[in-house]
């Protein structure tokens, strides 16, 4: 984990972490306790407030990056089903960026991106993803894989004692579970135990910020904050061949994330409660299941559907990765 | 206090081998000798415990394989049994990985089988879980077990594949078990399984369980009472009836149905989700 990069250079990520090596938490103790108790005051009072099926710890409200992303678009996207949804290639890409990079902070670089990626899915019994890469011709699977693991490079020459960690977990549960805001966070280095200041990373497999990305980060800034009663000094997101896109974090911005969790949880019980869902039409009709009936819709829904959308993944609000939301 | 302690899993035994005998009578007895429990016998999960569709219980899913997200939780127990602050927890896997002689041989053998980007996963899962457990616990000195431990009805093929993960190193008669069960119920009953389980090993009920969330960072401490062990004792008859009655275990739809790997043959099921 202390290799530097093939050219012996400090890699992106390795700068942008040293970075923050100095950094205090940005935000006192007292101030997360506050945003504990709103958030848990607004759960539970939305919970009991519900008529009927109101959420319980075996079936709680699930708002989390996904669902949030799609009540701040449109309602009624954020209603459909979009879980299970079949690997495609731009899903499989954000999969395959996320094991080159646990490859090149564990064992080093990818020098085989088709045969490495599939023996990491027979390792995680992704069986799924193994039929994938086996439906693809061999030129097919360099072409969309070589350049993911020549980016993944940008995490060589980061030092052991940041702890590094992926895919892990970071969930806020209140109201004895009856609502659950849960994330998977790509990178998380240092935080508690480590004498490192938190930092959490956001793998992108497509290029360029948006404007939703902030509120992403934050969310994740926020579950971490909450777990670990600490929080991060910063978040990140990353991007294949690009620089580290640095949103700091500060008491203010995890109230901002605070607050959108709390109105997404009082707009989520409304809608479940059966209030008809607003349609607010945008670039999401493209891959909404309702576009074909919603009278809202606006675009062209016949044609760039999310399934045959090779580059623009993460175009797609509020998806995970695996295509499960919420 | 030994002695009330031992009292309570007396009686949580008694009334355990009791309900089995008026539920179960005369099947699943233990014959004697050597027996392969999961060929033959009924082995109860903490899980099974907070299934909520009956059906789902009495004909479980059989698709266990070894995989870096499955062997994270045995690995991360062996790390941190090794592990010794301020090490990076990351070091020690990378020692536990090249040292491999405490290894469960099973487990072993499936490693060694793994090429080098399969190490990878397995390490890079077994470090996320090592560091969660650590930090869930805070840095407190605990005993990590360095199996699953594995209890056995006496006189019954009937075993209990219990899941703490840990005793307070300061107070043995405290237990730990990783979870992420949202609720203070379901902690409970995650909590009273492992309370019985140990108990009927040890022939003393632990004083309290905690249940801690690596992914909330919150824990859940609970009292192991005569309230609890009834609670988990009558979870464990009715997971056992189920499983040798499972024609007439009951279905109970809901969300769960859209995963389920009875669906296509449960009416009930595709009711709930509008595709029958």
């Amino acid at each position: 984990m202390t290799r530097p990069g093939s050219d012996g250079s400090t890699s992106v990520v390795a700068e942008w972490v040293e970075g923050h090596a100095d950094d205090a938490s940005p935000v006192s103790g007292e101030e997360l306790v506050d945003l504990r108790e709103m958030l848990e005051r607004v759960a539970a009072d939305t919970a009991a407030g519900a008529e009927g099926n109101g959420p319980t710890g075996d079936e709680p409200w699930r708002v989390g990056k996904a669902r949030l992303a799609d009540l701040t678009r449109c309602e009624r996207l954020a209603r459909t089903d979009r879980a299970g949804a079949d690997l495609s290639p731009g899903i499989v890409r954000g999969v395959a960026l996320d094991h080159f990079i646990a490859h090149r902070l564990w064992v080093g670089p990818v020098t085989a991106p088709a045969e490495e990626l599939t023996s990491m899915a027979v390792a995680t019994a992704d069986h799924d993803l193994e039929a994938f890469l086996e439906s693809f011709g061999d030129d097919e699977l360099d072409e969309m894989l070589a350049p993911l693991a020549a980016a993944a490079e940008a995490w060589s020459g980061l030092d052991a004692s940041w702890w590094p960690r992926v895919q892990t977990s970071a969930s806020l549960v209140l109201a004895d579970g009856a609502v659950v805001s849960a994330g998977r966070v790509d990178v998380e280095l240092g935080g508690p135990l480590t004498g490192r200041p938190s930092l959490v990373v956001e793998v992108k497999s497509s290029t360029g910020v948006r404007a939703d990305h902030a509120a992403e980060a934050y969310l994740y800034a926020l579950l971490v904050a909450l777990r670990d009663d600490e929080a991060p000094v910063a978040v990140a997101l990353w991007y294949p061949g690009g620089a580290v896109v640095d949103f700091p974090v500060a008491a203010g911005t995890l109230r901002a994330a605070a607050a959108r969790l709390a109105d997404g949880i009082v707009t989520w019980s409304e809608l479940v409660a059966g209030r008809p869902p607003r349609e607010s039409p945008g670039a999401w009709c493209r891959w909404c299941p309702d576009a074909d009936r919603c009278p809202s819709v606006q675009v062209d829904v016949s044609s760039n559907g999310p399934g045959d959308d090779r580059r623009a993944f993460d175009d797609r609000p509020g998806n995970d990765g695996r295509g499960r939301v919420g | 206090m030994s002695g009330e302690r031992a009292a309570l899993v007396i009686e949580a035994r008694t009334r355990l081998l009791a309900a089995l005998d008026d539920e179960v009578g005369d099947r699943l007895v233990h014959p004697g000798g050597k027996v392969d429990m999961y060929a033959d016998g009924c082995v109860v999960r903490p899980w099974d415990l907070l299934e909520r569709c009956p059906a789902r219980v009495a004909r479980p899913v059989d698709d266990f394989e070894e995989s870096a997200r499955n062997v994270a939780r045995r690995l991360g127990r062996l790390t941190l049994r090794r592990w010794t602050p301020p090490q990076a927890i990351g070091d020690a896997v990378e020692d536990l990985m090249s040292d491999r002689e405490d290894w469960p041989r099973g487990l072993r053998e499936w490693f060694d089988g793994l090429d080098r980007a399969g190490v990878a996963a397995v390490r890079a899962s077994t470090t996320s879980w090592a560091v969660g457990a650590a930090r869930a616990v805070r840095g407190r000195p605990t005993r990590w077990v360095d199996r699953t431990m594995n209890v056995d009805v006496p006189g019954r093929l009937i075993r209990l594949a219990a899941g703490w993960d840990a005793q307070d190193a300061g107070r043995p008669t405290a237990l730990l078990v990783m979870s992420d069960a949202v609720s203070s119920n379901r902690s409970r009953l995650i909590a009273g399984f492992s309370a019985l389980a140990c108990g009927l090993l040890t022939q003393t009920a632990p004083e309290r369980v905690v249940v801690a969330s690596a992914a909330s960072g919150r824990s859940t401490r609970v009292v192991v009472d005569d309230g609890l062990l009834s609670l988990t004792v009558d979870r464990v008859v009715d997971v056992v009836t189920h499983r040798i009655e499972p024609d007439l275990a009951p279905t109970q739809p809901g969300r769960w149905c859209d995963d389920c790997h009875l669906l296509s043959s449960c009416e009930d099921g595709l009711a709930a989700l509008g595709e029958a």
